[in-house]
């Protein structure tokens, strides 16, 4: 399997959103993106996914298994689509048409991009739905999507991805509607399924935690800029951008309790908004004067990468 | 041995055949906090709700600083007067400001109807705005202009004008940027520090709920399944349904479906 | 989330000002002031008495002076033009002010009150919405005498429900926001809520409904004035003028009832418009 690399500068025309996006996924490999609102985590998958709001403008390339999303014929992009990536949502509720049964839902994308039979199209949806951990899918097939809890149908989405054994699942907040108790079901599940059958998976969310869970490499994401890539494994003990370091620190902790939060100053900052420098610089505690005025290149560090000047400074004791 | 501010005594709330709320009691001390932890359906937010007479409950008694507040406040007199023992701060920061009404109008509008004069309105709206870390010159913005933290420090603001003895916190900054939740956890802190404002935060974050209360009560399927001191429960949860909730929180090491027995 | 968010920026910024009424929208507007300058100065406006009867110039067409030429009983057609034009506008506006107030009223009642009050009230507007207003009207009329006075009132009947019945929806939706309930808990008396913050909030949705309705009151008082149940000849009245030139116009002679139904129908569609695009500019559609 080869490589996807993609570099996908986004102008709207109102605004960059995102700002120079690398990011390459190796087959069968999971990568986090994690960022604030506004950060462009989102847009970025929806990126890959040739899935963007009328009048965006891209530049720079996204390609899969060497092929130009961009430079993709209808046909070729619908098969893409339909075949090669998955998208799991936030919100499986907007998703998922409330009007048609689960069964219709399931069988749609493989009847008519596809090609299968009807008859096909149900005894493997059957199969992925209890594969999924929902008891007697015969029944929910023929229910309505709101006789579902959001549980319920946050798993009907993944069966849905299952259906054709997608190369790559694209998940946007897959799990923040959910309570946290099924929240790790649900990550779980897409843990174990992905591994089992070699799926990469890109993998967008707010919490720091959940993503190191379940993703091999972490990248971090700042007003449109990825500012640090590092492993997961390494992400506690020997991340380096003080943004990095600043989420880590500013969440409660479950197992002890802090008089104060260490919060970070100000507001998180989009991609829309011009910057001159880095764009973290305003919040950061370790900002000098070269931080205000130049936007820091990408350094290559023990860990991964970083966007900082002070990428080679010991800023913690530790590290 | 104070009275306790809050007591809550047996509470049930049924909708038709639904028991949302089952027997719930609990109390709280002035300037003290409390933590109602539960997942959705597990009647945090009814029980909530019920306290500041949104809800009427089917069963059981509230007493707010010793008066009975079971049931929904009869004119405006006795709204007003609870208005000032108990108030709510709202998950949604857009929805919870009316998007017509200035920082300074919203606040003004609150102390004029709590009865303060005119003349001393302006000085007071003044104190809180500063009171949550936000410049004097948010007095004049919509809160259109404000991002959802700004927003929350201003709801928060609105609820301490009177200057109630118990904030409910009802997942107030659930929706909120981990950055940005730290900021607004800090100023509770603060805000608790001066003023000595008891709280009921509902939540379902053990650790916002760790952070800021020193009791909780476990609630699910409307009734509660553990309570005690916030960091004996968390730290060695004896019901299985708390132990699943502790196990389910993504942290350094976490496996997803730890814990899970389906 | 942020998709969401980045999409909602862009849509604020599209949703800025006057400037997004569209071509149509302007012109819409364009025609609406017009006729309001029409309607508030037309006596002083026309060109002649628009009452003065010459029977010598019945149905002759344009001569120098007069450039729509007379109806059937030798009237100038461009005077009775300009100062039916407030005939034709008061009673819509009586109309639209009575039934924008009962609907708003009632709405407000229903999503405040909810439960019983709201079912009963929402029932109420499902049978008066299903009641033909022209039968009303003709019904009342044979009652109490035709006239303008009875014809807004059958016309209210009709239209208060169907107001009714759409703000019922946004105001259900506005009540449910939690501004609200952090009001209540807040000590504000319902009626503080309701009229200080629900309603003004409601505001751009109820007008931009009130403009809509404006066009079809246009249309449905001239049509009652048409019938002869509204607006009395001789007054000049843009529905009188339709009925009084249809003789000619089977003589044909078309120009009285041409020129007032144009204008009728021109009025209609302008407020029609107008309405739709400032809803769609408030995001109230």
């Amino acid at each position: 399997m080869e490589d996807l690399t993609l570099d996908v500068p986004v102008d709207s025309g109102h605004g960059r959103i995102l700002h120079g996006v690398d990011l390459t996924v190796e087959a069968g490999s999971a990568i986090g993106i994690v960022g604030e609102s506004g950060s462009g985590k989102s847009m970025t998958v929806r990126t890959v996914a040739a899935l963007l709001p009328p009048g965006a403008s891209t530049s720079g390339r996204v390609s899969f298994d060497g092929d130009q999303v961009a430079d993709m014929s209808s046909d070729r992009l619908r098969r893409y689509r339909s075949s090669q990536v998955a998208m799991i949502f936030q919100d499986p509720r907007a998703a998922i048409n409330p009007v048609r049964k689960v069964g219709n839902f399931l069988v749609e994308n493989a009847v008519t991009n596809l090609g299968w039979s009807r008859a096909r199209a149900r005894e493997k949806a059957i199969d992925v739905l209890r594969e999924v951990g929902i008891a007697d899918p015969e029944r929910r097939l023929n229910a309505f999507p709101s006789e579902l809890s959001g549980g319920l149908l946050q798993r009907v989405m993944i069966a849905s991805t299952l259906l054709y054994e997608p190369e790559l699942l694209l998940a946007d907040e897959p799990t923040t509607a959910l309570d946290v108790t099924t929240q790790s079901a649900v990550m779980a599940l897409i843990d174990r399924l992905r591994r089992e059958r070699g799926m990469a998976m890109v993998f967008v969310t707010h919490d720091l935690e959940l993503a190191a869970a379940v993703c091999d490499t972490i990248h971090v994401m700042y007003a449109g800029r990825i500012v640090e890539k590092i492993p997961a494994s390494e992400l506690h003990e020997r991340s380096r951008h003080p943004y990095t370091r600043a989420l880590l620190d500013a969440r409660p902790r479950l197992d002890g309790r802090e008089s104060r939060l260490r919060a970070i100053p100000g507001q998180p900052l989009s991609g829309l908004e011009d910057v001159t420098g880095c764009a973290f610089a305003a919040r950061c505690p370790f900002a000098v004067d070269i931080c205000r005025t130049d936007e820091p290149p990408v350094v290559a560090v023990e860990t991964g990468e970083i966007r900082c000047h002070r990428a080679h400074d010991r800023l913690w004791g530790d590290s | 041995m104070t009275d306790p501010l809050i007591v809550a005594r047996n509470l049930r709330k049924e909708y038709g055949d639904l028991v949302a709320v089952d027997d719930v009691s609990f109390e709280v001390a002035p300037g003290g906090s409390l933590g109602i932890v539960g997942e959705s359906g597990s009647g945090k937010t009814t029980v909530a709700k019920m306290l500041v007479g949104l809800e009427r409950p089917t069963a059981g008694r509230i007493e707010i600083a010793g008066t009975d507040c079971s049931a929904p406040a009869k004119g405006w007199r006795e709204r007003s007067r609870r208005a000032q023992s108990l108030q709510i701060v709202f998950q949604d920061p857009y929805s919870s400001l009316d998007p017509r009404q200035s920082v300074g109008d919203a606040l003004r509008e609150v102390l004029v109807v709590a009865g303060l004069g005119r003349d001393r309105t302006q000085a007071r709206a003044r104190e809180l705005v500063d009171l949550v870390g936000m410049p004097e010159r948010v007095l004049g913005s919509r809160p259109s202009a404000l991002s959802g933290g700004q927003r929350q420090r201003v709801a928060i603001a609105r609820a301490l004008a009177t200057e109630p003895r118990c904030v409910i916190l009802d997942e107030s900054v659930a929706a909120l940027d981990v950055s940005i939740q730290a900021q607004i956890l800090n100023l509770l802190a603060d805000i608790r520090e001066r003023t000595g404002v008891a709280y009921i935060l509902v939540s379902h974050d053990l650790a916002v709920v760790r952070h800021v209360t020193d009791d909780v009560i476990v609630m699910r399927y409307g009734a509660i399944v553990e309570r005690g001191q916030t960091g004996t429960v968390l730290d060695d949860p004896q019901h299985p349904y708390t132990q699943l909730l502790r196990e389910s929180v993504p942290r350094p090491g976490w496996v997803p479906g730890a814990g899970a027995t389906t | 989330m942020s998709v969401a968010q980045v999409a909602s920026v862009v849509r604020t910024r599209r949703r800025s000002r006057l400037s997004h009424l569209g071509v149509i929208g302007w012109l819409a507007l364009a025609v609406i002031v017009v006729f309001v300058f029409v309607a508030a100065f037309g006596e002083a406006l026309a060109p002649d008495d628009p009452n003065a009867i010459d029977i010598a110039y019945a149905n002759v067409g344009p001569i120098p002076g007069h450039p729509l030429g007379f109806d059937d009983l030798g009237r100038d057609l461009l005077s009775r033009l300009l100062v039916g034009a407030r005939s034709s506008f008061v009673g819509p506006l009586a109309l639209v002010a009575l039934s924008t107030v009962a609907g708003t009223t009632l709405a407000l009642i229903a999503a405040w009150r909810r439960g019983w009050t709201d079912a009963t009230l929402s029932a109420g507007f499902d049978i008066a919405f299903a009641f033909p207003g022209i039968l009303l009207a003709i019904l009342l009329a044979t009652l109490f005498g035709a006239g303008l006075a009875v014809a807004v009132i059958a016309l209210t009947l009709a239209y208060t429900p169907s107001l009714g019945r759409l703000l019922r929806a946004t105001a259900l939706r506005e009540t449910g926001m939690e501004y609200v309930k952090a009001f209540r808990v807040m000590g504000y008396s319902d009626v503080r809520i309701v009229v200080r913050h629900v309603l003004p909030n409601l505001m751009p949705f109820i007008i931009a409904q009130a403009i809509i309705m404006f066009g079809y009151a246009t249309l449905d008082l001239g049509g009652l004035s048409f019938l002869g149940l509204g607006v009395q000849p001789p007054t000049a009245d843009w529905g009188v003028m339709v009925a009084a030139g249809a003789p000619a116009l089977l003589q044909g002679y078309p120009t009285q009832t041409l020129a007032a139904g144009t204008c009728l129908v021109l009025a209609a569609v302008a407020f029609g418009v107008l309405g739709d695009r400032l809803a769609r500019m408030w995001g109230v559609e």
